[in-house]
């Protein structure tokens, strides 16, 4: 279930940040990864998990895991 | 749609995709609409491109020539910026005299680009001086927005944190609902008109199950819990003037099923209706059947039921049949109303109209009953996640089931009526008297089901409420039965057919009985199948088996 999660998420961000994987990647050292990219990230959890992310949380995701740990923290 | 769904459907798109733009003209951030909108189109075998405009360029927009390839989502500050909530609150409350003539030049010049308009009813600031003239700007909007030929969508999809954070007025949840609505604007699908009403009777015609509490108890008059069910038969009363056929198939013995229309009472009476089929048969056998009688397609036919079991046996056997469901709370039953009424015409009544019930009926005289098989149900019982809850009701809290067993006529045992001293006599021998409760995905269904059984083995009641027929509760409910200390190995079933009781009758005759016993490792085989639809409680011992 976790894993799955997680292939999820990094289905979204790679697709976003149009990479193959968001594994190891961090928003300051990606150049696809902008305010742009964070907006769709956001909205694009949004839809997947039928979440209302608030904006303290959605400035906070810098990684994969950042995302993960968020959507979890949701459901 | 969710978003990986979406993303997926769009990959699936061949190559050769027929392929289209579309400019989303929106005042604010929309591109997170793009994947869902193009999922939409892909689900339509097209592959689409969106554009969109400058950020805050739409007022401009609505100066230049239409093109055909442009779809508008507007907000209420796409009318008057003065309610936009990124601009702040205007220093002085807004007069609406003052923007009438603003509104009006907007409505004219959108009415004659003629480009397809959604618009979202979203929340608007406080820029008046009351909630009452609020009010009045919100209606004038919508007004506004009805002239200029636009479809509104109400403002649930707009999220204000979002708009205010990153001036995208649709957050994710909302994405698809509003692209979904977007594409039926671009493609509107013209509905033809259903021609035959198909409709349920008990709680649905009229309040109340007619083989339990009888023609008294039943209701259908404008008063209390009585008046959906007369606003739903004045509708139908509508559409049949109108020329629509209504038809109704339900779960009862058909005398039993004619009688209320019969006893000329309701505002529809007997003359109303093409056909009143009373069956236990499967309703998708009744309809088909009544259909090929009648000479018409099954895509003329709407079938209102307020049983999801039910209701998903026909969509499953007759996926042509449009399924409504008659609504549980009152709150939801004027959009049940207004939608069941958008499926028939209704504009136009010749005198051939008026008289269409009449033609078919004449037709339908001599209809032999339908005997045929239904749908597969399992797959749609197991998605119901059927939670059954044992109860041995032997010592206390037997009430609800002595009442269960001394009012159900249709699947009882034998009919007989019990008083507290002979259930004190059986149960003083050594029997034992449970009861079974109902939940399922939808909710609460309570106690539904009460046995009474003696110490020889022998089943003296065993009733089931109606409302839980078709979910194979019974055969479940046997095989909990057979797992019970019971001294006997052979279960005997003291069972006498009634005139009311033919749905215990049919389901006894598809056990094998010999003279009405079994063995009980028979019957646990025998009813394996259905016990795995359930969950079972036991009301003392709460963890799940």
């Amino acid at each position: 279930m976790e894993a799955s999660l997680r292939d999820d998420i990094d289905a979204i961000l790679s697709s976003i940040i149009k990479l193959d994987t968001a594994e190891g990647v961090h928003r300051s050292q990606c150049e696809t990864w902008d305010s742009m990219a964070q907006v769709a990230l956001v909205s694009a959890l949004e839809g997947e998990f039928d979440l209302a992310l608030s904006l303290d949380d959605a400035m906070q995701l810098n990684t994969l895991d950042d995302c993960v740990e968020l959507v979890n923290r949701y459901l | 749609m969710k978003y990986l769904q979406a993303q997926r459907t769009v990959a699936a798109l061949p190559d050769d995709a027929p392929a289209s733009t579309v400019l989303l003209a929106t005042s604010f951030q929309s591109e997170n609409l793009d994947l869902y909108l193009q999922a939409r189109h892909a689900l339509a075998g097209q592959r689409l491109t969106v554009e969109h405009l400058p950020f805050n360029t739409l007022a401009q927009q609505s100066y230049t020539a239409a093109s055909h390839d442009e779809v508008w989502l507007m907000l209420p500050w796409d009318w008057l910026p003065e309610t936009d909530w990124r601009t702040g609150l205007p220093a002085q409350p807004l007069d609406l005299a003052d923007l009438e003539a603003r509104l009006t030049a907007q409505e004219q010049r959108l009415q004659q680009r003629g480009v397809p308009i959604l618009y979202l009813d979203a929340l608007m600031p406080p820029v008046m001086a009351n909630l009452a003239l609020h009010a009045q700007l919100a209606h004038r909007l919508r007004e506004a927005a009805y002239r200029a030929g636009a479809r509104l969508l109400d403002g649930e999809a707009f999220d204000l944190t979002s708009f205010l954070n990153t001036g995208v007025a649709i957050a994710g949840r909302g994405a698809d609902a509003v692209a979904e609505a977007l594409y039926e604007l671009r493609y509107p699908n013209p509905k033809v008109p259903r021609k035959v009403l198909v409709t349920d009777l008990d709680q649905v015609m009229w309040r109340g199950i007619i083989g339990e509490d009888g023609l008294e108890g039943i209701q259908y008059r404008p008063e209390g819990a009585g008046y959906p069910h007369f606003l739903y038969q004045q509708a139908l009363q509508r559409l049949k003037h109108s020329g629509t056929l209504i038809a109704a198939v339900s779960r009862n013995d058909a005398d039993l099923a004619r009688a209320p229309f019969e006893a000329g009472n309701m505002t529809l009476n007997d003359a109303d209706l093409v056909a009143i089929l009373g069956s236990y048969q499967p309703k998708s056998a009744q309809i088909r059947h009544l259909l090929e009688q009648l000479d018409l397609g099954l895509d003329a036919v709407v079938f209102v039921d307020d049983n999801p079991v039910e209701l998903s046996e026909v969509s499953t056997a007759l996926p042509e049949v449009q399924c409504l469901q008659f609504p549980e709370s009152v709150a939801a039953f004027p959009d049940f109303l207004a939608r069941l009424l958008t499926h028939f015409e209704q504009d136009t009544t010749s005198q051939e109209d008026r008289q269409r019930t009449e033609l078919y009926r004449t037709r339908l005289k001599g209809m032999a009953p339908v005997n045929a098989e239904g749908a597969d149900l399992t797959a749609f019982l197991s998605s119901l996640e059927m939670q059954l809850t044992w109860h041995d009701r032997s010592q206390t809290q037997r009430d609800r089931a002595l009442q269960l067993i001394n009012k159900t006529n249709q699947f009882n045992l034998n009919g007989k009526r019990w008083t507290d001293d002979e259930l004190d006599l059986v149960l003083g021998q050594g029997g034992r008297l449970y009861s079974a409760s109902l939940a399922d995905a939808h909710g609460a269904h309570g106690e539904i089901m009460a046995c009474l059984i003696d110490v020889e083995g022998c089943i003296r009641a065993w009733v089931m409420s109606c409302r839980v027929l078709q979910r194979q509760v019974e055969a479940a409910f046997l095989h909990v039965l057979t797992e019970q200390p019971i001294a006997s190995e052979i279960l005997v079933f003291d069972r006498v057919n009634t005139e009311r009781n033919r749905p215990l009758q049919d389901f006894l005759d598809t056990l094998a009985l010999d003279h009405n016993r079994i063995e009980r490792d028979r019957l646990a085989q025998q009813t394996q199948t259905a016990r795995t639809l359930f969950t079972l409680h036991s009301a003392t011992e709460t963890s799940p088996t």
